[in-house]
C-alpha cells in the first residue's frame, strides 16, 4: 500500500521534474551561446587605418531595415527603435572614410571598459562587412569644431591639386622616366577616378541607458531580466566639425522573441543594425 | 487511391488544427503571467550614478531649480517639458526641506563670471545655494498598439541626467542618469513624467538628508 501510493507521487511529480530539468537546461544552454568569449582578443581603439574596399554599387537596390517589428526580431528579438532627431545634413556619398569614437558612458560604471571595446568591435565589424567606407577606424576622442582641422584639410586639398604640374598643357617636356611613369598610371586596371569629396564621417556615441540583462530571468513569463542598450549617435564632418546629424538608436532583448531565451541576439545587435542600417541607407539615398 | 487522398488531407487538417490551437493555448498560457506582471511593475526606474555625491550636502538650505535642456528637439512635445520642468519644481518644493525653492528659465550667462570671483569671497555665514539643472537624453512615447500584441520595441521611455552643482563656487557636486520605462498597456505619458519628475525629486532630497562622505570616514568618527 505504501509503495503504491510512492509510486503514485513520484509518478504525479515527475512531469515537474523533468520540466524543471529542461527549464534549466535550456537557460544554461542560451548562456552558453550568449556568453561564450569570443576568441579573438578586443582590438585596442585608436589603432592604425584598415583599409577595406569599398563598394557601394549594391547599395542601389538597398532597403532599410524595420527595427521595430520584422521577421527577424519576432523570431530571434533584439529589435531595435531610431528617433532622428537632427536629421542629415549634406551629401553622404561624399564620406569615403567613418571614425567611430568610444562611447562616452552617461551610465556610470554600469559600462565596463571590455562591454565598451565589444560594441566598438562589432559596429566596426559590421561597417567593415558592409563595405560602404575605405576605411573604418576606432578613435579615443574627437573635439568637434577645432579649427586647426579644417586648415589642415584646405591646405591638404590646395597641395592636392597643386602638385601635378606636369599634367598641364603649358607645362615643359618631361624626360623619359617621367613618361614612363604617366605611362603606368593609365594602365594600372584597377585605377579608379578619384572622387570628388573625400571626407571622413565621425560617429560619436554616448551612452544613455544600459542593462546586460539576464537570461534565466526572461525564461520566466514575468517580464523580467532584459537587455538594453540606448545609445546617441552624433554625427559629425571631420574636417568642419560640423554636427550633421543626431539620431538616437534603442536595443532590446526582452526573451519575447520565438527563440526565448535561447535566442543569440540582445540589446548590442539591435543597436548595431540599427546604427549600421541608418548610415547605409542615408549613404544609398545618396548614391542613388 | 481516391480515399487515401482524402485521408491524408484530413490527417493533416486535425493536425494543422491542433498544433495552431496548442500554440494560442500555450501563448494565452505563457502571455497573461507576463501582461499581469507588466501592468503591476511596467513602471520601472534605471538610475546610474555619473559621478556620485561625495560631500556633505545638508548645509543647502536653498535651491534653485532650472528648466532642462531640451537634446531632443522637436521629438517631445513642449507640454511634456513644461509638465516635466513643473512637477520637478513642485516635488522638491514638496520635500519640505528647504528654505527656499526658486526657478529660474534662464542662467545668467555673465553668473559664471561672477561665481569664480565668489568662490573666493564666499563667507561663512551665506547660505549656501543648490543648482538643481540637467538634460533630457531621450524620450519616446512608444508605440501603444504594439504593447496590445506585445511585440516589437514598443515601451515609452524618457531619459534625464540631472547635475547638483554649488551656486556660488559653480562645482559640480553629483551627477546622475534617471531612465523612466513605461511597459503598461493602459499607462500612458504623463505618468511617465510624473514618475520621472520624482525620482528627480528624490534624488535631490536624498543627497541633501544625509552625508554622503565615505562610510570608513563615518565609521571612524563615530
Amino acid at each position: 500500500m505504501a509503495s503504491n501510493a510512492r509510486r503514485y507521487t513520484t509518478r504525479n511529480s515527475l512531469p515537474f521534474a523533468i520540466l524543471f530539468i529542461l527549464g534549466f537546461s535550456v537557460t544554461g544552454l542560451a548562456q552558453s551561446i550568449s556568453d561564450q568569449p569570443k576568441p579573438e582578443v578586443a582590438q585596442p581603439p585608436a589603432e592604425g587605418f584598415r583599409l577595406t574596399t569599398e563598394n557601394r554599387e549594391k547599395l542601389v537596390n538597398y532597403k532599410g531595415k524595420n527595427g521595430i517589428v520584422s521577421i527577424k526580431t519576432v523570431v530571434m528579438g533584439g529589435d531595435f527603435r531610431v528617433t532622428t532627431i537632427i536629421p542629415f545634413k549634406g551629401n553622404l556619398a561624399d564620406y569615403h572614410h567613418l571614425e567611430i569614437v568610444g562611447p562616452v558612458s552617461f551610465v556610470g560604471n554600469a559600462l565596463t571598459s571590455q562591454v565598451a571595446d565589444h560594441q566598438l568591435d562589432k559596429f566596426k565589424s559590421q561597417f567593415e562587412e558592409r563595405k560602404i567606407f575605405d576605411s573604418v577606424t576606432v578613435v579615443d576622442s574627437y573635439k568637434p569644431g577645432a579649427a586647426g582641422q579644417a586648415e589642415k584639410r584646405v591646405q591638404a586639398n590646395s597641395e592636392r591639386t597643386v602638385s601635378p604640374p606636369d599634367d598641364t598643357l603649358d607645362s615643359s617636356i618631361g624626360s623619359f622616366s617621367d613618361m614612363e611613369s604617366r605611362d603606368k598610371l593609365r594602365l594600372t586596371p584597377d585605377r579608379k577616378a578619384e572622387p570628388d569629396a573625400d571626407l571622413t564621417l565621425v560617429a560619436v556615441i554616448e551612452v544613455l541607458d544600459y542593462a546586460k540583462g539576464n537570461r534565466i530571468k526572461q525564461a520566466l513569463p514575468l517580464d523580467l531580466g532584459k537587455s538594453i542598450l540606448t545609445v546617441r549617435l552624433r554625427y559629425y564632418d571631420k574636417d568642419t566639425g560640423e554636427e550633421i546629424g543626431r539620431q538616437i538608436v534603442s536595443g532590446k532583448s526582452g526573451g519575447s522573441s520565438l527563440l526565448g531565451p535561447l535566442s543569440p541576439r540582445d540589446a548590442l545587435s539591435g543597436v548595431a543594425d540599427g546604427f549600421v542600417d541608418q548610415v547605409t541607407r542615408r549613404v544609398a539615398a545618396s548614391v542613388r | 487511391m481516391r480515399l487515401t487522398c482524402k485521408a491524408i488531407i484530413c490527417a493533416l487538417g486535425v493536425s494543422v488544427a491542433a498544433v495552431s490551437y496548442g500554440c494560442s493555448v500555450r501563448g494565452v498560457a505563457n502571455s497573461v503571467p507576463s501582461r499581469i506582471f507588466r501592468e503591476v511593475h511596467g513602471l520601472r526606474t534605471r538610475s546610474y550614478k555619473i559621478s556620485p555625491v561625495t560631500e556633505d550636502l545638508r548645509a543647502y538650505r536653498r535651491v534653485e531649480v532650472r528648466p532642462l535642456e531640451n537634446l531632443m528637439l522637436d521629438q517631445i512635445p513642449e507640454t511634456v517639458v513644461t509638465q516635466l520642468n513643473t512637477e520637478i519644481l513642485n516635488r522638491t518644493r514638496a520635500l519640505n526641506r528647504f528654505e527656499r525653492v526658486t526657478h529660474v528659465e534662464a542662467p545668467n550667462p555673465s553668473e559664471s563670471a561672477v561665481n569664480q570671483s565668489a568662490s573666493e569671497v564666499a563667507t561663512a555665514g551665506a547660505p549656501q545655494e543648490l543648482i538643481v539643472e540637467g538634460y533630457i537624453d531621450d524620450y519616446t512615447p512608444g508605440i501603444p498598439a504594439l504593447r496590445y500584441i506585445e511585440q516589437g520595441n514598443n515601451h515609452a521611455v524618457l531619459t534625464l541626467r540631472i547635475t547638483l552643482r554649488d551656486k556660488q563656487t559653480g562645482r559640480t557636486l553629483g551627477e546622475t542618469n534617471i531612465t523612466v520605462e513605461n511597459t503598461r498597456v493602459t499607462s500612458n505619458v504623463p505618468r511617465m513624467v510624473v514618475k520621472a519628475a520624482d525620482e528627480v525629486a528624490h534624488f535631490v532630497g536624498s543627497t541633501t538628508s544625509h552625508d554622503n562622505g565615505p562610510k570608513e570616514a563615518l565609521a571612524y568618527g563615530k
